[in-house]
């Protein structure tokens, strides 16, 4: 029961931790709260869905989700939020009017009910102590996969450099002849791609509708928030974190209070430590 | 209420004086003979026009953004239900209640302003927001889950007005709300109203000059919070039900949105922005889903080029024509007079 309820905890929080680190990547560099991330991983499950009954490939799909993601990260980076970088609290409040449109549109494409889809991969292995189901350590690993990828970015190239550089100090990365703009737009296609990948995960759930990103969208944000805005790490094990709790939580209390508990801990950590339990910051740390 | 440069008493009262007339226009509207879809439109409108001018006032005097405002205005009206349904108390009775549950909820909301700041605060109001969603959907005895608690007014009236005809219901909507705004124009027009204003434009400047800003803030919170819970409660008696839905974030998006449309330094601004919202959607007859699409369209597009909303746009023809503009030493100083109690 506690193995199993741990292993259940670990899949959502990889989810969570996916669009947590999308988020602080994207606030790190711009100091922007893009509240839509809700509605990127929402779309990144439809596209896969999508692509997935045209083709019948989940492979493509995930393929597709990113590459979509891309796509939206770049425009609502060049057409949105670019004209929000000098006030970024104007950012937050566009990106509210971002969550209507979004939402009303997947209404218009999708319907508002809810689809029933088949998880990528199914089936289950029993280990004795628990149960692991096939889907969920698939999604395990592929958000380890991707967060690791994200870290040697960060960390071990240049491009990486870049990015933190911008991120400490915009001036003096200009003066050092780093195109700002570019790694900006760069960070908020980073962090579409990651709530894309992130929707790609969600499916496993089994069921997708227009408001599926609601609930993600504040945990997402609790997590980032637990973890330090700006703080890579942090958000990646905030994200682990929470999602064990929630997950023991549900199991062991009442499952039906599960938001009330994230959001419980969440405001109780922030009041304890303002501004996350890692070295976060309002300012930045990637 | 353009410039009262000269502190003459007309000055000091002309405002008031506007406000009370205008409201006194617009609860005769009824019986001009609308159909009851637009005096329930026109209810609704109201209704979240007073809601809106709470946050308005927070936001647009004091400067704090709070996305845990429909929550709070929720809690008004469930305050109203459950003295309803447990101890039969009926409208003006559980008033002074939802008052005060909004008042207490808006102070507590407060509270975490202590100690985070800027996003971090604004993120904290919508998860306190979204705790409180979760209680009301969970508790079931109290607040009936996710089924809610009707609420039908009975024979109950007030001021002579019926409380369950939907003409003489908008009347009283608009007594109540233009007593709302009074009050309201009466605080921002008061040394705490420039006081507010100051903690707005530079906090630590105003706490060096002996302003207690934590306390101001405070109340500030529990004042919107009140103006919350008055709406809340209105809203209650207007939809006869309430369920835990009706105050998800998205709808305080919509207050957000409706006190930006019409500007949040006016005190008129929300309640136009209201107005917009519920008549706009109408008359352009689009369904439901096409019309969010529109509003966050339209959020989008004010944030980015009228920040202030629709009034300073007119303010800025009006004075234009009449006297060229005045050099502002910075873009915020118009609407400090605008307030009209700089002197």
């Amino acid at each position: 029961m506690l193995l199993q309820q741990v292993y259940n905890g670990l899949a959502i929080g990889s989810i969570y931790a996916l669009i947590a680190v999308g988020i602080t990547l994207v606030y790190g560099l711009s100091r922007i709260i893009n509240f839509a991330v809700g509605e990127l991983v929402m779309f990144g499950a439809f596209t896969t869905w999508e692509v997935q009954r045209l083709t019948g490939s989940y492979t493509l799909g995930f393929v597709a989700a990113a590459v979509v993601m891309a796509i939206v990260g770049t425009l609502t980076e060049r057409f949105v939020f670019r004209f929000t970088l000098k006030t970024p609290l104007t950012g937050f409040i566009v990106s509210l009017g971002l969550i209507l449109v979004f939402q009303g549109l997947a209404v218009v494409f999708w319907t508002a009910n809810t689809q029933y889809v088949l998880p990528p991969v199914q089936g289950a292995w029993d280990l004795g102590a628990f149960i692991m189901i096939k889907q969920t350590l698939l999604n395990i690993s592929i958000a380890v996969a991707v967060l690791l990828v994200c870290w040697v970015v960060l960390k071990r190239t240049k491009y990486g450099k870049a990015l933190r550089a911008v991120s400490d100090d915009q001036g003096a990365a200009a003066l050092m002849g780093i195109p700002v703009q570019r790694i900006i737009t760069s960070a908020f296609i980073a962090g579409s791609v990651l709530c894309g990948v992130a929707g790609w995960l969600v499916l496993s759930a089994g069921s997708i509708s227009p408001h599926v990103g609601d609930s993600y969208l504040l945990r997402g944000f609790a997590v980032a928030l637990i973890g330090g805005l700006g703080s890579v790490s942090g958000a990646a094990l905030a994200g682990i974190g929470l999602g064990i709790i929630e997950s023991l939580a549900a199991g062991y209390v009442s499952s039906g209070w599960t938001d009330a508990y994230v959001f419980g801990i969440m405001i109780a950590i922030l009041l304890w430590k303002p501004t996350g339990l890692a070295k976060g910051s309002e300012g930045a740390h990637i | 209420m353009k410039t009262p440069s000269d502190n003459t008493i007309i000055s000091k009262i002309l405002p008031y004086l506007g406000l009370i007339v205008f409201g006194g226009l617009l609860a005769v509207v009824p019986y001009l003979g609308p159909t009851n879809h637009v005096i329930s439109l026109a209810t609704s409108a109201t209704i979240f026009a007073i809601a809106g001018s709470g946050l308005g006032f927070l936001w647009g005097q004091s400067g704090q953004l709070s996305m845990a405002h429909a929550a709070i205005f929720g809690l008004g009206g469930y305050a109203g239900a459950i003295c309803l349904k447990f101890f039969g108390m009926g409208f003006l009775a559980a008033m002074p209640i939802a008052i005060v549950v909004g008042l207490v909820a808006g102070a507590l909301v407060a509270l975490p302003s202590l100690r985070t700041q800027g996003h971090y605060f604004v993120i904290l109001t919508f998860a306190v927001g979204e705790v409180i969603a979760v209680v009301e959907k969970r508790l079931d005895w109290l607040t009936g889950g996710q089924e809610g608690i009707t609420a039908h007014p009975g024979k109950e009236t007030l001021f002579g007005l019926r409380l369950v005809n939907r003409s003489e219901y908008f009347t009283l909507t608009v007594i109540i709300g233009v007593a709302v705004l009074l009050v309201l124009l009466f605080m921002m027009r008061s040394r705490w109203g420039t006081t507010l204003r100051g903690m707005r434009e530079n906090a630590p400047l105003a706490a060096s000059l002996g302003v207690n800003v934590t306390l101001n803030r405070i109340y500030a919170f529990a004042i919107s919070g009140a103006v919350a819970g008055v709406a809340g409660h209105l809203y209650l008696y207007q939809m006869r039900f309430i369920e835990p839905n009706l105050f998800t974030a998205q709808a305080s998006i919509i207050f957000l949105m409706i006190v930006l449309l019409g500007g949040k330094v006016f005190l008129l601004g929300p309640a136009v922005g209201s107005f917009l919202y519920f008549f706009l959607s109408e008359f352009l007859g689009l369904p439901p889903v096409w019309n969010l699409i529109g509003f966050g369209v339209v959020l989008i597009v004010m944030i980015l080029i009228a920040p202030n909303g629709i009034l300073s746009i007119i303010q800025k023809l009006f004075s234009s024509r009449t006297k060229p503009e005045p050099v502002a030493e910075n873009g915020k100083s118009d609407h400090v007079v605008n307030m009209g109690s700089k002197a």
